[in-house]
């Protein structure tokens, strides 16, 4: 009985020790990728003629921001990078080999903001630091504010575009698809849901 | 000369798919070795996994065959051999067909797998029947790759063997299979 009610008092301390810290960001949101109200595209160049678009379908993250003070803004992602997708399974499966985003060794990118600065009306620059196929490097986030409020079931909700241009390059990713696509270019589209 | 199979000779049909499938094996896994390190902007790049795709689904087409015919008509017994080598032998045989079965229906599973289908030399697309499985061209790739270095293990070894029966034992192993009238 006595071994019982010890294992009870270490479970609840695990269990407050555990919540704690989300309860303590009562104040942040998070993405909404559960019922996909968010997305993380890309673009790249087919040899100059057109696009191929893909996106991940995968992710997950949060994100603070008061109105009063949105510099103090702070972001965190992190994406699944297997769960690339540009409609065709072979060129998916290319992409998660060794040759491009090598996931076995890589499985996670991740992007932790650094600060928030706004530029004007509704539109800031998001800085900070993404990983990626194990390569970590400073970038910048075109963003742009869309809106906030309640939402019609309870909740309140924020949401973001962002864009910005990375080179393959720089994250380490050499194999050549051709001099016209040695860019891509992200679009993400994210809402985030008020944490109660 | 066409002949049937009896309890001593291969008849005509399975002396053809043998040596035909032989020869499409051993191309399929060289080409298939050879097309994946293929750099994005060789002339090959689109038309050696679209070669190698037609000719996986054909072999299985002839798999299926070989499989119905070798139930129907049994194929002759092997020739009379040590304990450990005959065990060996029809190890080494009946795996082909598990083998075979797993490499092209992975195969088939990797390009197919957000539904697409695949073509047959053009002449027709075979469709995707068993999609959308999470990451399903992954681990049919997985499979597929290691079941082909299998198989050209177990390729080598079949060799090793006839030629072994061949020039060694001397018997009829290797000429039965060619058509040839042996010698007992």
């Amino acid at each position: 009985m006595y071994r019982i009610k010890q294992r009870i008092i270490l479970l609840v301390l695990l269990a407050v020790f555990l919540i704690a810290p989300l309860q303590a960001r009562a104040a942040d949101y998070v993405i909404d990728s559960k019922k996909a109200h968010a997305f993380i595209q890309f673009k790249i160049s087919h040899l100059g003629f057109s696009y191929v678009l893909g996106r991940f379908n995968h992710f997950d993250g949060v994100f603070s921001y008061d109105e009063k003070d949105p510099a103090a803004s702070h972001v965190k992602v992190t994406v699944d990078v297997s769960s690339v997708d540009t409609n065709h399974a072979e060129r998916d499966k290319h992409l998660r080999s060794e040759k491009f985003f090598d996931v076995k060794k890589y499985p996670k990118a991740t992007f932790v903001s650094s600060s928030y600065e706004v530029t004007g009306d509704k539109r800031a620059l998001l800085k900070g630091m993404f990983t990626l196929h194990g390569v970590t490097r400073p970038i910048t986030i075109k963003v742009r504010e869309l809106g906030a409020g309640k939402d019609p079931w309870g909740g309140y909700r924020r949401g973001f575009e962002g864009s910005l241009t990375l080179a393959l390059k720089d994250y380490n990713i050499n194999t050549s698809l051709g001099p016209a696509a040695k860019e891509v270019v992200l679009f993400l589209s994210l809402e985030g849901i008020r944490q109660k | 000369m066409a002949h049937e199979t009896s309890e001593e000779r291969f008849g005509a049909v399975l002396i053809t798919l043998h040596w035909v499938m032989a020869v499409m094996i051993i191309a399929l896994f060289f080409l298939g070795r050879f097309m994946v390190d293929l750099p994005y902007s060789h002339p090959w790049y689109h038309s050696a996994p679209h070669l190698h795709k037609s000719l996986g689904l054909f072999l299985l087409a002839l798999l299926v065959i070989r499989s119905i015919w070798v139930i129907i008509i049994k194929r002759p017994a092997l020739l009379p051999m040590p304990y450990l080598e005959r065990i060996t032998a029809l190890f080494v045989q009946k795996s082909f067909y598990f083998l075979l079965f797993g490499i092209t229906i992975s195969g088939y599973l990797i390009p197919t797998a957000n539904g697409s289908g695949v073509e047959l030399f053009s002449l027709f697309t075979v469709p995707a029947v068993f999609t959308g499985f999470e990451h399903q061209e992954d681990i049919a790739g997985g499979f597929h790759y290691v079941l082909a270095y299998i198989l050209i293990f177990f390729v080598l070894l079949h060799t090793i063997g006839a030629l072994k029966h061949h020039f060694m034992d001397r018997d009829d192993t290797l000429t039965r299979m060619l058509g040839i009238r042996g010698k007992n």
